[in-house]
């Protein structure tokens, strides 16, 4: 009796064991997935590769905020896609230029789910419910924090695109070249590539930014209108710096700062002579319009703000930063905007005729107006050059 | 084993240097005897029964203790509710190894002690519940499971109604008699003091103090040197034996009663 | 001469239930343990994709079975990659977390004489979450964080222990916890003065650690907190007498025979072991260590020999519920600090209305 009691008094041990040899039972091996009987192999921007099933039953668009406009811009394909972005995704999709090519995508609603993918702290992925949806192949970013080495374990045919965590032009090219080959057409994805080199050289041979001698200095910034102290900036450290200011013939004022948060006196220390108004803040939305910039009273003491020089950006939501089509967009508007006597407004016509070719699209003057931002800068020193009569008359005028 | 319980040689402390509580003390605990511990307030006595369980180091001289010992502080409370067979089975510790539970041997060890007092029926009782004398008991009987040779008490009787501090003396006497353990104990009732100690320490300030037979000690003249009060010791026949005590003589409230103090008229 | 006896008070129902507690003490824990293992299995169920609770039982005896798994086993791959990768682990990090957070709470109480403390009053989840920041600044390994978390928390329970005794107060539960609050806070205060100071590209990394949540419970996290758990957990269960002693106060225990200072920091280096390995892995969960000793005292009393156990399998059973809770009903993923701190206050305000304040501190 008394030994019985001895081992009684062990009766702690059976839950701990039990919770141990669970913790174990994770250490085996996963079952192994069969490959499929018909598949084309497609290999991601990491060197991964995978086999997709044949016939293919859709893409699942997973980790990475803008994929919806990527994989649009690379594929124009929107009936492959099975699911493709969270309710956030969806609301920023229907304020961009390429719902007007694709309007159909934010009506079906089996695209759009809220519960899959959250993007709050960790990006968190609900595989369960992402499961459900079953494609040919799941598209993300590969990082130790995403859930795309969780994904590849599990055995679900998983593809990684825009893995250069910084964008750019590197990330654009291959991004194209990946989703053309996703869709099972890699020439779409040399076409799209030989189309940007081309847009990038017309600005070229047109600005010739080499023999610029004085570049004109802006500030990309945006100052968040609900939180003052949340004053962004583009510095060396973004795409900006590298890509697109010396293709805009353009001198970046903050050259020489980080891009993160700053107060209202290191702008004013910088005091550039231009400023242009891009929503990159960590701040809360939205951001201060030019006209709210220049009634703000910390920004009276700027150069740019006297002489009206502060613009939204073009595109600041519509375009999609980094998609190959809208690079050679952004910059262009930029060296239009700072370049006047240099080059001849056809921001307007290339906006315009990208749609029609690219997507079969025609874009309205007034849809042409909101994506360059004419109402907003309507106050602001020079932009009447970007609205559609200004672009004829400019037109004319050098033609004579 | 020797005859010798405690030992205490050229035993001094100061809680400041050169501010010594008491100095030069000397004196020893025989085995299986009462001792007793006298003395005012703020003379040191806490003090000294620190330096006895080891938790306080004395500034001078030595302590030789030959035994187990077991404390039981003067007014014990515990945080959680445990019960009384729970706070006896505490006494097991020395037995118990470090990684095991009391065995059913210990807890048959602490019912056997339990029932000595007679407060078996108490063991699945919480220990907050039970009066000032019970708890004292149930630590009493936590020193005996304990197998302690020596028991240390600060002022067992302080908080007790008068029954209990008699079931308590007589429980003092008997645990000395009975078990042979030495006890040891700190009092403020010098008759308690005659009426269960076989020696006696009072503690009368820095190298003064006197310490022998209870009997001896516990005299008029040195009671009066401690307290600064008169106390006389009487003498008096109780079913055929001889009994002493000590009683103090209230100096205003005797005259008052002797008529040789006028109260005032309104 | 008449012998004197106390008088006898009428104690019968309690001598009945006593006998009661001491024949059947253990039976509480062992139903737990069941109710675990059950909660545990019907969490296994919860989810999107749809699994039957036999299925999962049986996914999970034979996972745990050390055994090879049947060539053709009942079940599909994508049932059996759902347990295994998505949810066994999840079900084991709160399980996991919930009974370090129980036995580590009631351990300390016990330790401090004070039901009203608990790992995250005392400091040593803050000097935990610090330690872990430092490591994540520093690059170490995931042993390295839980070595770094374990040192600063037992820094900070030196610090509060050094804190109290500089004030004199020695053992005094309440300027120990008094000092483990100050502690905690100098802590906290450094943590977010790390966040400032640390460069851009570590912090979203520091900021998902520190907010910490179930999510994303893979192999590698059960491994950091099931390894330091379990063995603390099995040194505490086998020294859960001794918690009695030490409740006690220092002279009693040191008269009784204790080694006071050598097993109080033995049972201080093992709570602060697992509250660092279940910070480390999921962040600091704040009041569990606080509520779920209270509710295991209302069942077992205090007796630390069924109360540890109790403890234990009741935080494994509150965290694990709560968190499918989160998971089931609330499909945003709320971390599970925030939780426990929303279902933890207002049942420990319950118990303070309850108790009166008996067996709050001091009398």
């Amino acid at each position: 009796m008394k030994r019985s009691r001895k081992w009684l008094e062990l009766y702690w041990v059976a839950p701990l064991a039990l919770i141990a040899l669970m913790s174990l039972g994770l250490l085996r091996a996963l079952p192994h997935q069969a490959p499929p009987a018909h598949g084309r192999t497609v290999t991601g921007d990491d060197g991964q590769s995978v086999v997709i099933e044949e016939p293919f039953r859709g893409i699942c668009l997973t980790y990475g905020f803008l994929f919806p406009n990527w994989y649009l811009e690379d594929t124009h394909a929107p009936d492959l896609l099975v699911y493709a972005g969270t309710a956030d995704q969806r609301k920023w999709f229907s304020g961009n230029a390429l719902r007007l090519a694709y309007p159909q995508l934010l009506n079906k609603e089996s695209l759009w789910d809220p519960r899959v993918f959250r993007f709050a702290h960790d990006g968190y992925i609900e595989i369960e419910a992402m499961m459900a949806y079953n494609p040919g192949v799941y598209l993300g970013v590969a990082g130790d924090y995403t859930p795309i080495p969780l994904m590849r374990r599990m055995g679900l045919p998983t593809l990684s695109n825009w893995g250069h965590a910084k964008g750019g032009e590197k990330a654009g090219l291959s991004t194209a070249r990946v989703n053309a080959a996703l869709i099972g057409n890699p020439a779409l994805g040399d076409a799209h590539i030989a189309e940007y080199w081309r847009d990038v050289n017309e600005l070229k041979q047109e600005l010739h930014p080499g023999n610029l001698t004085l570049l004109p200095k802006v500030l990309l910034m945006s100052a968040s209108r609900l939180n003052r102290r949340q004053i962004g900036v583009v510095g060396d450290d973004t795409d900006w710096s590298n890509l697109y200011y010396p293709r805009a013939g353009v001198a970046n004022a903050a050259s020489g700062h980080q891009a993160m948060s700053y107060d209202a006196e290191r702008i004013l220390a910088i005091d550039p002579e231009t400023i242009v108004l891009a929503g990159i803040a960590t701040g809360p939305r939205p951001w201060e319009s030019p006209q709210e910039f220049m009634h703000d009273p910390r920004w009276q003491g700027l150069q740019a703000v006297q002489q009206k020089r502060v613009y939204r950006m073009a595109g600041v939501q519509d375009w999609s930063p980094g998609g190959l089509m809208f690079i050679p967009m952004r910059t262009r508007w930029l060296a239009e905007l700072l370049h006047p006597e240099l080059l001849q407004p056809r921001l307007r016509q290339i906006l315009r005729d990208h749609f029609r070719n690219d997507f079969n699209t025609s874009l309205t003057d007034e849809e042409i107006d909101k994506q360059l931002r004419i109402d907003e800068n309507a106050g602001s020193v020079g932009y009447e050059r970007f609205t559609r009569s200004g672009a004829a008359a400019r037109n004319e005028k050098s033609l004579q | 084993m020797n005859n010798i319980a405690l030992q205490i040689s050229n035993l001094g402390h100061a809680y400041k240097s050169d501010r010594w509580l008491f100095r030069d003390y000397n004196t020893q605990v025989k085995r299986g005897e009462v001792f007793a511990l006298l003395g005012p307030n703020g003379c040191g006595k806490t003090t000294l029964l620190k330096i006895l369980l080891g938790a306080l180091k004395p500034a001078a001289g030595t302590v030789a203790i030959d035994g187990r010992m077991a404390f039981v502080p003067q007014l014990f409370q515990v945080t959680f509710d445990y019960s009384v067979m729970d706070m006896v089975l505490m006494g097991r510790a020395r037995q118990v190894g470090l990684f095991s539970q009391p065995s059913a041997e210990d807890e048959e060890a602490a019912m056997a002690a339990l029932e000595r007092f007679g407060i078996a029926h108490f063991a699945g009782h919480p220990f907050h519940e039970l009066s000032g004398g019970e708890r004292q008991l149930v630590i009493f009987a936590r020193a005996l499971v304990s197998e302690a040779d020596i028991l240390i008490l600060d002022e067992p009787t302080s908080a007790l109604d008068l029954k209990n501090q008699i079931v308590v003396l007589d429980w003092i006497t008997r645990l000395s008699h009975q078990d042979g353990l030495t006890v040891l104990f700190t009092t403020h009732h010098p008759h308690h003091a005659l009426a269960v100690a076989d020696d006696a320490l009072l503690m009368l300030g820095g190298t003064k103090y006197a310490a022998g037979a209870a009997s001896e000690v516990l005299s008029e003249d040195n009671l009066h040197a401690l307290y600064g009060v008169d106390i006389k010791l009487l003498s008096f026949e109780h079913s055929g034996h001889s009994h002493e005590t000590l009683v103090p003589v209230l100096p205003y409230a005797s005259r008052a009663r002797n008529g040789s103090t006028a109260r005032e008229s309104r | 001469m008449a012998e004197i006896t106390l008088a006898v008070k009428s104690v019968l129902p309690t001598v009945r239930e006593a006998a009661f507690s001491r024949r059947h003490g253990w039976a509480l824990p062992m139903l737990l343990s069941v109710g675990v293992l059950l909660a545990m299995l019907a969490s296994l169920c919860i989810g999107s994709y749809p699994m039957p609770f036999l299925q999962a039982a049986r996914i999970v005896a034979h996972l745990a079975w050390p055994f090879p798994l049947p060539a053709n086993p009942p079940w599909s791959v994508k049932e059996q990659t759902v347990v295994q990768v998505v949810r066994l682990p999840r079900v084991l990090l709160a399980t996991i977390a919930g009974l370090g957070l129980g036995v580590s709470g009631t351990a300390l109480q016990g330790l401090l004489r004070n039901p009203l403390v608990d790992p995250n009053i005392v400091g040593v989840s803050s000097g935990a979450a610090f330690g872990g920041i430092m490591a994540m600044l520093w690059d170490f390994s995931p042993v390295g964080i839980i070595g770094a978390a374990f040192c600063g928390g037992m820094l900070a329970m030196m610090l509060t222990f050094g804190l109290a005794k500089l004030s004199h107060a020695g053992s005094d539960s309440m300027i120990l916890i008094l000092s483990g609050v100050f502690v905690g806070a100098f802590f906290l205060s450094l943590i977010e003065f790390v966040k400032f100071v640390s460069p851009d590209s570590k912090l979203p990394t520091m900021i998902y650690w520190l907010l910490g949540t179930f999510v994303g419970a893979d192999a590698k996290k059960i491994a950091m907190i099931a390894i330091p758990t379990l063995i603390a957990t099995s040194i505490l269960m086998c020294l859960r007498w001794r918690i009695n002693l030490l409740s006690l106060g220092d002279l009693d225990a040191k008269t009784l025979g204790v080694n006071v200072r050598g097993l109080r920091w033995l049972v201080i280096a093992l709570v602060s072991l697992i509250v660092a390995s279940q910070v480390a892995v999921s962040g600091v969960v704040a009041w569990v260590g606080l509520v779920v000793p209270h509710i295991a005292r209302m069942f077992v009393g205090p007796d630390h020999r069924r109360l540890l156990p109790t403890g234990a399998l009741l935080g494994a059973l509150f965290v694990l519920i709560l968190d499918d809770i989160a998971r089931a009903l609330v499909h945003a993923e709320v971390p599970v600090g925030v939780f426990t701190a929303l279902v933890g206050t207002p049942v420990v305000c319950f118990l303070l209305w309850k108790s009166q304040g008996k067996g709050w501190g001091r009398e």
